[in-house]
């Protein structure tokens, strides 16, 4: 049976800290384009913090949504694209082909979640920065568009590495970058068609719900909402 | 007029790319015939990553050393790699199969698949000088993984 990868987020432990999104910029190449570019909606985080006010000051309450790319199973990023750069592959990941991509941009004002990013510069890193660049992603040439891909290098090599144990792959045995760093536990990453998986059963939850699922866009990443009141 | 030209360009291409694979003068004249075909060395002897990671690797200096210090000294190029190892230098062989940076390519899992090094690399057993008698092209690769019914999603390889 092909794994179906999803991701379960607790928003009860989510403290914001971020560390989610470090990781991710981290193991996944992805640069920075600086105040004066990020102010005009190009800046690149396949992952972020979203941050929530709520009440009258003194009485206010701050919430936070780790958001990243929620790997529709109906994707509207998928149809759109000319060159079939977006496609869903069997394991229900929602990939992105660099290579295929010809930078129309279709796919990133068809998602309604705003977790596609196009590569406007020509990414650089400042030395010594680009002696930290994960050699087992690629990094994305100008003009492309990039996004989240639950660290398919990752998951590519577990299953290599299992494949040469002659076994099955455990559920936590992979992470991606943001699961692994998260000190709270509030990301967890596994096998949906796996009934057992901690994703499974999380995402089983009663207080579990997808975001935006009115579109019917059918996502894998589950959030459970907050129950404490703070 | 332009078809013509377009096929006369066509054949010369590929009789001036075709005829003369890429085979670039290596800093020491090692031969793999030898260390092969003649000594029968295993290929994993020197390229010791290639069953147990994405890269095969290349031996450090200090494995070359480890038999020339005592074997066929006198050799002008045997001679050439123990200055090298004196000076404390590596030696910097000059690539012959590289891929772009988009693609992700695993030694281990095609060991694993039992596709041999030949498959790639061609009969280096022959091969005084390194020579790309293979090249790595996505048609190579793609028909090869249609034929071995091994996945052909783009993204097995660029992501």
């Amino acid at each position: 049976m092909p794994h179906k990868w999803g991701m379960a987020v607790d928003l009860d432990t989510c403290t914001g800290c971020g560390a989610c999104v470090v990781a991710c910029h981290a193991e996944n190449n992805i640069p920075t384009v600086g105040p004066a570019q990020a102010a005009r909606g190009r800046a690149m985080h396949w992952l972020r913090v979203e941050r929530y006010w709520e009440g009258e000051f003194p009485d206010v309450r701050l919430k936070f949504r780790p958001v990243m790319c929620q790997q529709c199973d109906a994707a509207p990023c998928e149809p759109v694209c000319p060159t079939y750069a977006s496609h869903h592959t069997d394991e229900g990941l929602n990939a992105q082909v660099y290579n295929r991509c010809i930078g129309t941009r279709y796919c990133a004002n068809a998602c309604p979640y705003n977790v596609r990013f196009f590569d406007f510069f020509h990414s650089e890193w400042p030395k010594p920065l680009h002696l930290q660049l994960n050699p087992d992603v690629s990094v994305r040439e100008v003009g492309v568009m990039e996004k989240c891909t639950f660290c398919v290098q990752r998951i590519k090599a577990a299953e290599i590495a299992a494949k040469a144990e002659k076994r099955e792959l455990k559920d936590g045995e992979l992470q991606p970058a943001c699961a692994q760093s998260c000190a709270s536990r509030a990301l967890v990453f596994g096998d949906l068609s796996d009934p057992e998986s901690a994703v499974s059963r999380l995402s089983r939850s009663p207080r579990g719900g997808k975001l935006l699922e009115e579109l019917g866009t059918l996502p894998k990443v589950t959030y459970l909402e907050r129950q404490t009141q703070v | 007029m332009l078809v013509p030209s377009a096929v006369a360009a066509i054949l010369f291409a590929r009789w001036a790319f075709g005829a003369h694979p890429y085979a670039p003068q290596q800093p020491i004249d090692f031969s793999h015939r030898v260390h092969v075909a003649d000594d029968k060395l295993d290929c994993e002897l020197c390229h010791s990553g290639a069953r147990r990671s994405p890269v095969a690797g290349i031996a450090p200096l200090e494995r070359c050393i480890g038999c020339h210090k005592y074997v066929l000294t006198p050799h002008p190029e045997v001679a050439k790699l123990r200055r090298m190892w004196e000076a404390g230098k590596p030696i910097w062989w000059t690539r012959v199969y590289t891929l772009p940076q988009f693609v992700r390519f695993d030694h281990a899992s095609h060991l694993l698949a039992k596709v041999g090094c030949e498959t790639c690399h061609g009969d280096v057993a022959s091969m005084d000088r390194i020579t790309r008698v293979v090249e790595p092209t996505m048609g190579a690769c793609v028909r090869c993984h249609r034929e071995r019914r091994a996945p052909d999603d783009c993204l097995t390889c660029h992501y």
